[in-house]
């Protein structure tokens, strides 16, 4: 025991190098970066751009990116420039068959209307769109379309599809360059009061298009306590917007989204927040809303083989965020 | 402090102090050097960015394509050193900003008021600049273009870098070198120390006992195995003994025989000297007590004498 205890002393030293010179090799993981979010320029994305606004969200952790089109926010989350999004749920189907390692963390809101067919005078039905150029945005609108045609028996074959820019499309339905448009808000309610008809919105949807915030795999396991408290500041803003009333911050929303303070409410209006007790309950019917998505993206040719089922939801950070 | 008396503790001391002292300097040499870089790179990629968009923004706007320039800028701001941004025409109405909410806003009610009033002769001169603030924290870059083919439709690009977190990672990065080779640096103090342990201090201890054991016990002393300094050492003291033992076995030897030589002499000749001398006193004693006692009395006496002095020679044989 002694003669131990006499070899442990005199080893001591030479373990104790050999244990520095391990640590002194092990990698280095200190690169501290800043949560990059692209919230997308929707006002799905809002709650997060006036917590940027208002410092809830500090600019020493976050860097809350602006991004105008849906098609570049899913780009770069998939060239890994951003780690936090939020998209639809068929632009996450898409992300998930090209294979990107994703979680979703948290459902923000469904639209219940906020995206819709619009048309000029002279066609009423969707029946009227066969054969008619129909625009639409690369990245948007896609599901909602396959929905109205399939509900008046057409598939896409059945129309020219023209792709175009929301901005654009008052123009190009006013010059008759196109008979028909899928938008979302807020270009749904500038074109509405420009005299355009609806013929199909998305609150005849079976599975609603529900806005997800979508975070990089890295992104939950480096951090984690970044994403808890954007969940906090996203769940605290969404409150404030969709009270029904004036908000911090509303100016902001009405320059970025360029409406008025009247037509910003109608735009709100037109999407269905999901209370922080509702996000559990919808996050667990995702993939069953997902699944039927799908089917219908495969039959349309959007995507070509299902994505797997396994492990892109997490619930553990909206858990803890609410809890 | 007895731990530093030691030539063990104190080479391994020095070693480390020295060390450290190195680090300290590589790691001032290696923060200039990064920052300098830095400062470099960030320079160099403002100027690029700020040229690009001009030159991109020229071209969308006089085609009108004001969607695609506002994506453009939004690239611009995926880079995590740029703070913000914006496009601005002389009359100094935003066309374009890395917050849509400054849209169709004055700039100078945008937070990039104070670095457009600075720089606001580039869109007069048309040549761009590039210039860090003083605290060497914020870089701004200006291009001007032409929004249309006239020449007075001037604007420009704004944009403003914020280099304090890449500043302070290369920081960071500079101290988690310095600390990597000031562990390396330990680790091999320690190994010295070690080292040293096992091949001087531990032998020289050894060494120190057997000079003690030489000291106390006649016999010839141990030697240190190997064929280091300090065994060569050990090797030479235990000669050096073998022959002082030798030595002081022959100077014993000699003395004794002496001693037996003159004890023999003492045996063999005086002893009997004085014992005949001793016996003849005695007969003078006894023809002299017949005729004169007192000269009897001084024959006796004499005889007495030589007796004590023949015990005490015999007692020296």
């Amino acid at each position: 025991m002694n003669y131990l205890k006499v070899l442990l002393q005199r080893l001591l030293a030479p373990f104790c190098a050999v244990l520095l010179i391990v640590a002194a090799f092990f990698p280095y993981q200190n690169k501290k970066h800043l949560l990059r979010v692209v919230p997308g320029m929707w006002p799905a994305g809002e709650a997060l751009l006036v917590a940027r606004d208002l410092e809830a969200l500090p600019p020493k952790r976050f860097q809350v990116i602006e991004i105008p089109w849906a098609s570049a926010v899913v780009r770069a989350f998939g060239s890994g420039a951003a780690d936090v999004v939020v998209v639809t749920l068929d632009n996450l189907i898409g992300m998930r068959e090209a294979g990107q390692k994703l979680k979703v963390l948290m459902a923000l809101s469904q639209s219940a209307g906020a995206d819709a067919i619009l048309t000029r005078y002279g066609i009423q039905r969707m029946e009227d769109l066969k054969g008619k150029r129909v625009a639409l945005e690369r990245g948007t609108g896609t599901y909602l379309l396959i929905n109205a045609l399939e509900s008046a028996g057409l598939t896409q074959a059945d129309t020219e599809l023209v792709p175009m820019f929301q901005s654009e499309m008052d123009q190009a339905l006013q010059n008759a360059q196109v008979d028909a448009v899928v938008v979302t808000e807020p270009w749904l309610t500038k074109l509405s009061k420009s005299g355009m008809h609806i013929i199909y919105e998305s609150s005849q949807l079976k599975v609603p298009i529900t806005y997800v915030l979508v975070a990089s795999e890295r992104a939950c396991a480096e951090s984690r306590e970044e994403l808890v408290s954007l969940l906090k500041a996203q769940a605290n803003m969404a409150e404030k917007i969709w009270a029904g009333k004036p908000f911090p911050g509303m100016e902001a929303v009405s320059q970025r989204e360029r409406v008025d303070a009247k037509d910003l409410a109608a735009c709100l209006s037109r999407l269905r927040p999901l209370q922080k007790t509702e996000n559990a309950e919808v996050l667990k019917n995702l993939p069953q809303m997902s699944q039927q998505m799908e089917g219908q993206l495969l039959r349309n040719g959007v995507i070509h083989t299902s994505p797997g089922t396994d492990g892109w939801i997490n619930l553990s950070f909206s858990e803890e965020a609410f809890r | 402090m007895k731990l530093f008396n030691s030539i063990q503790s104190r080479i391994t001391l020095s070693v480390w102090l020295f060390g450290l002292l190195m680090i300290q300097f590589n790691n001032w040499r290696n923060q200039h050097w990064l920052l300098e870089r830095q400062y470099a790179r960030m320079s160099q990629e403002a100027a690029d960015t700020g040229s690009r968009l001009a030159g991109l923004l020229q071209h969308l706007t006089r085609r009108q394509q004001e969607r695609a320039a506002e994506l453009e800028m939004a690239y611009v701001s995926l880079s995590p050193d740029v703070d913000m941004g914006l496009v601005c025409n002389k009359e100094g109405v935003v066309t374009c900003a890395t917050r849509m909410q400054w849209f169709h806003m004055n700039v100078l009610q945008t937070p990039l008021a104070e670095e457009w009033r600075r720089h606001a002769e580039v869109l007069t001169t048309m040549k761009p600049t590039v210039e860090w603030d003083t605290a060497k924290r914020k870089l701004i870059v200006m291009f001007p273009f032409l929004e249309t083919y006239e020449n007075t439709s001037r604007a420009a690009v704004l944009i403003r870098y914020d280099a304090t977190m890449a500043l302070e990672q290369v920081s960071k990065d500079a101290w988690f070198e310095s600390l990597r080779q000031a562990a390396v640096l330990l680790a091999s103090c320690l190994l010295l120390w070690f080292a040293l342990d096992e091949l001087v201090t531990r032998r020289v201890h050894r060494l120190a006992q057997i000079l003690r054991e030489a000291a106390s016990t006649p016999s010839v002393p141990g030697v240190l195995q190997g064929t280091d300094e300090l065994s060569m050492i050990s090797q030479e003291f235990a000669g050096a003994m073998a022959k002082l033992r030798a030595a002081e076995n022959m100077v014993l030897e000699a003395a004794e025989m002496e001693r037996r030589k003159i004890g023999r002499d003492l045996h063999d000749d005086l002893c009997q000297r004085l014992s005949a001398t001793k016996m003849k006193s005695e007969v003078m004693q006894g023809m002299f007590h017949a005729s004169d006692g007192r000269i009897a009395s001084l024959a006796g006496q004499v005889a007495e004498e030589l007796a004590e002095s023949t015990v005490i020679a015999r007692g020296m044989a």
